[in-house]
């Protein structure tokens, strides 16, 4: 009962440093109009004819842009652990009687409802990218957008559980977010690839991720809808025991 | 748990890092509502001793009992019943120090309903009230050090746990915090046990008992006045000099201001 309280007055505080921070509200926004209007209007013209009909390449790029959005927002909120451990603070939770696990769910919770605020941010630059779809289509997004972000902060907060310096943290993130992110079928059509590329493509979680959303809002999309949502779900509850183990380890 | 039993006991308590003993067959016994120092140079054992106390590490052997709890098989208990100042700063200095409070609140499972009114209650007996909704990270390291008290009050545990808790402060802070200490113990409503660590001489000076630990061993035991008696000393630091056979200082004071430093740089970087 207490470990519940906890975990919300955990969540809280994370909230207010985030709301606190203006350069991260400020990435929040910056982030997804960087990939979606300048990446994907960029790109749309080179690889305009590969793509088949009915789609051009912002709108193909869409769900990967949301997928980044939630990689980098996810992964980073583990970085707050390391903050957390190297100011100190974290020690004045260890004591307190709550169990590990309430300390992990709050560090999750709270990063998975920043990530996801990010995304709907993202997912809100839908109509400048030619991107359009109706209410139930969007409430079928959300969830998608939020079983990722709980799966990608779990491992985010996996890794800054393990980490001991920003500078690490900041490159070992790096190395999981961009292979995470390029071959997730956001960024290039899985078809065509080399088949060891493939390969990776196809055992990468976010790639499902990013299927159920394209699923989602009725774009062409790789793998049946309910495949792409278990995978994502098994990724999500994959992400959360990595959390808490890696934490469990950390926690002195 | 008896009303009558010692706050803190511990039976030959010992820590070992690799072939290194930190702590060697360690026995305390600190009557309930006193003024405890744990007095030794640094790199004594005292921190490892916090630690084992506090339930973040566990002991290589031997036995620890906080409030009558075994900090090793009931640690939640342990938590419960205590309250710690850690010898760095471990507040949230994004928050506002009623925000702390009410965060520490929370995750010590004070009831909502009570959270408000013992946030204030220990903002204005520190002397904080009027800086209650400020961000702690405009706070000088004196108003940090009080309200970390005024924190780790807010559950009302029956024992306070203090690591150094003068380091690093003016003589006037030092004083005040010192002063908050004794009216902790000596408190009329609400006994409560203060356990301090430091190696501040006058400080020790001032407590109801001590105990001198030097290379993880206890050396002495008793209130200050006994040992200057045992010793044949007038202060307590000749007492100390006869006891150890060094001075406390030869052990050097010199990581509190590097470790400090050093935060204060990733903070800079921290900020980007």
């Amino acid at each position: 009962m207490s470990d519940l309280g906890a975990v919300v007055a955990l969540t809280k505080r994370d909230l207010l440093r985030f709301t606190r921070d203006r350069s991260q509200l400020l990435g929040t926004v910056g982030r997804p109009a960087i990939w979606m209007l300048l990446f994907g209007s960029g790109l749309r013209r080179s690889v305009g004819g590969s793509l088949g009909a009915g789609i051009d390449y912002r709108q193909f790029t869409y769900a990967g842009a949301i997928a980044m959005t939630i990689l980098f927002g996810g992964m980073f909120h583990g970085i707050t652990i390391v903050w957390d451990r190297e100011f100190g603070m974290l020690r004045s939770v260890l004591v307190a009687p709550i169990s590990r696990a309430a300390i992990v769910g709050g560090k999750t919770c709270a990063g998975a409802t920043v990530t996801l605020l990010q995304a709907v941010v993202a997912a809100a630059f839908a109509p400048l990218v030619g991107v359009h779809y109706g209410v139930g289509e969007a409430l079928v997004l959300l969830l998608a957008m939020g079983v990722m972000s709980l799966g990608v902060t779990g491992i985010g907060v996996a890794l800054g559980s393990r980490m001991q310096t920003f500078e690490g943290f900041g490159v070992v993130s790096n190395f999981v977010v961009l292979p995470l992110y390029f071959l997730s079928g956001g960024v290039f059509p899985p078809d065509g690839l080399p088949p060891w590329m493939r390969a990776l493509v196809v055992a990468n979680p976010v790639t499902y991720g990013v299927d159920w959303m394209r699923a989602a809002i009725g774009q062409p999309h790789t793998f049946d809808a309910g495949v792409d949502a278990v995978a994502t779900l098994g990724f999500a509850v994959v992400g959360l025991v990595a959390a808490s183990l890696a934490f469990r380890r950390t926690a002195h | 748990m008896s009303e009558v039993g010692p706050a803190i006991r511990t039976e030959a308590l010992s820590r070992s890092f690799g072939t290194k003993r930190a702590l060697d067959a360690l026995e305390l016994t600190v009557s309930a509502g006193s003024l405890f120092a744990l007095l030794g140079p640094n790199g004594a054992g005292k921190s490892t001793a916090i630690q084992i106390l506090t339930t973040l590490l566990a002991p290589t052997s031997g036995r620890a009992f906080v409030d009558g709890h075994d900090v090793v098989t009931d640690p939640r208990a342990v938590r419960r019943s205590t309250g710690v100042v850690f010898q760095d700063s471990s507040l949230d200095d994004r928050l506002t120090a009623r925000e702390n409070l009410d965060l520490h609140a929370a995750i010590f499972g004070v009831p909502r309903a009570e959270r408000r009114t013992r946030a204030e209650t220990q903002l204005a007996w520190i002397g904080l009230a009027s800086v209650a909704d400020n961000l702690v990270r405009t706070f000088s390291g004196g108003m940090k050090r009080r309200l970390e008290i005024a924190r780790a009050l807010v559950h009302d545990p029956s024992i306070l746990i203090l690591d150094e808790p003068t380091v690093g402060l003016d003589p006037q802070t030092r004083r005040a915090v010192w002063d908050k200490l004794a009216e902790i113990a000596g408190g009329t409503a609400r006994k409560r046990t203060v356990f301090v660590t430091t190696h501040y001489m006058d400080e020790a000076e001032r407590c109801d008992d001590v105990v001198i630990l030097d290379h993880g061993r206890l050396l002495a035991r008793g209130n200050p006045g006994e040992l200057c008696e045992r010793t044949g000393t007038k202060r307590l630091e000749d007492a100390f000099v006869s006891l150890t056979g060094h001075d406390i200082r030869d052990a050097g004071d010199e990581e509190a201001g590097g470790m400090s430093a050093m935060k204060s740089r990733l903070r800079m970087r921290g900020r980007g």
